[in-house]
């Protein structure tokens, strides 16, 4: 093993190591003099900084957070999300106030209330009407996709299971092997990036 | 979760639901309980002592009048600490807050300057004297550290929150939190060392 990093050093402090990298970081400490000196200075700094003197609390404290609570108004209630009732509430409320003011607007216009309403009511079956037949067609549409889609993946994979019988039995063994050689190395190859970046050799000073 | 914990936390989402019924009571429990965390952290991040006490205050205001939205599933403590995180940034922003000028000397005791380097064999009363000393300095040094690098500093050594826990309350990788505890540590060895 190697002299040890500032963050090997950091790691056994913080009890973060396995036992056998923690036996492996103990037996380099015991011939090391360097990384005995770099391990000790870290460790110092690590023990006063977690016993740093507590800053007092003063009496009363409390008593003035309390106080100073009595002049704001009590917890704000979180907003809930709209719920379906409540999506439901605001289609109607909004269909009733553009039909409202189509009735109104056809009253002043000079029409009678009866027939206002007529319109209104033809208005409204031609929308749903509407409604139904573009759902409807919609609804065919998405079928079609759902099927040309089913039948892309079953060429595909029909594909694949003709190629495979033709290749030699080895052939997928080796793309596989490559494929994991070839993760190992990148991960290998950015693990030492970043040790070599944030980790600090103890002999350099 | 150890059983303590989990009472505590049980205690917890109890005094909270208290609290939101209008029982003021209740959040005065809450305050005891996490008050003197609270101030160990905000003291650090916030200079001045009397700032740091209101400051502290405002948190807990802050978290009383958002109580509502504090989710049982996540300890308060770390739902406390994002709201005194937030409001330490808000002031950081607004007055521009540094705790030790970065060109003030470290150390303006008698031996000014030392290294930490000690010898092995050491008389128990002087090891304690310079580990007092050593105290003194990484207080000191503090405010030098950057604010994101400070705050994380103080979290793990002064309020003893582990990396997942200070990923939490900031919302990023743990490695992330684990990368600048490391980097704060390492700034305040060699400024201790110069």
């Amino acid at each position: 093993m190697g002299c040890l990093t500032a963050e090997r050093i950091y790691g056994y402090l913080d009890g973060a190591l396995p036992p056998a990298e923690r036996a492996s970081v103990e037996s380099h400490l015991g011939r090391c003099p360097a990384c005995r000196g770099a391990f000790e200075t870290r460790r110092r700094v690590v023990e006063a900084a977690s016993s740093l003197p507590e800053i007092d609390v003063p009496d009363g404290f409390v008593e003035a957070v309390m106080s100073r609570l009595e002049s704001i108004p009590g917890p704000v209630p979180a907003k809930a999300p709209p719920g379906l009732a409540a999506w439901l509430a605001a289609a109607a409320a909004g269909v009733l106030v553009l039909g409202g003011t189509y009735v109104l607007a056809a009253v002043l216009a000079g029409q009678s209330l009866a027939q206002a309403l007529g319109q209104l009511n033809g208005l409204a079956w031609g929308a749903a009407r509407g409604a139904a037949y573009y759902s409807i067609k919609g609804l065919k549409m998405l079928v079609l996709a759902v099927e040309i889609f089913a039948r892309l993946v079953g060429y595909a994979l029909e594909t694949l299971r003709t190629m495979m019988a033709a290749a030699s039995p080895v052939l997928p063994a080796v793309a596989l092997a490559l494929t994991i050689a070839l993760l190992v190395a990148a991960g290998l190859w950015m693990d030492q990036r970043r040790r070599h970046s944030r980790e600090e050799r103890i002999h350099e000073k | 979760m150890p059983e303590d914990d989990k009472s505590s936390a049980k205690e917890d989402r109890r005094l909270v639901r208290r609290a939101l019924g209008g029982d003021r009571k209740a959040f005065e429990m809450i305050v005891r309980k996490y008050q003197r965390r609270l101030v160990q952290y905000v003291g650090r991040m916030v200079p001045d002592r009397e700032q740091a006490l209101d400051a502290s205050q405002e948190v807990f205001l802050r978290a009383y009048t958002s109580l509502a939205s504090y989710r049982p599933e996540f300890a308060f403590a770390t739902w406390l600490y994002r709201i005194a995180s937030n409001y330490v940034i808000d002031v950081w922003r607004k007055k521009k807050v540094t705790a030790v000028s970065i060109d003030r000397p470290l150390d303006d005791g008698e031996d000014g300057g030392r290294g930490l380097q000690l010898a092995d064999e050491k008389a128990s009363v002087v090891r304690a004297l310079e580990m007092k000393e050593l105290r003194r300095r990484i207080e000191a040094s503090l405010g030098r550290l950057p604010e994101h690098l400070r705050e994380v500093f103080v979290w793990r050594h002064v309020n003893g929150l582990s990396y997942e826990e200070m990923a939490q309350v900031k919302e990023i990788p743990v490695g992330t939190v684990k990368n600048r505890v490391f980097q704060a540590k390492e700034m305040l060895r060699r400024w201790l060392e110069e």
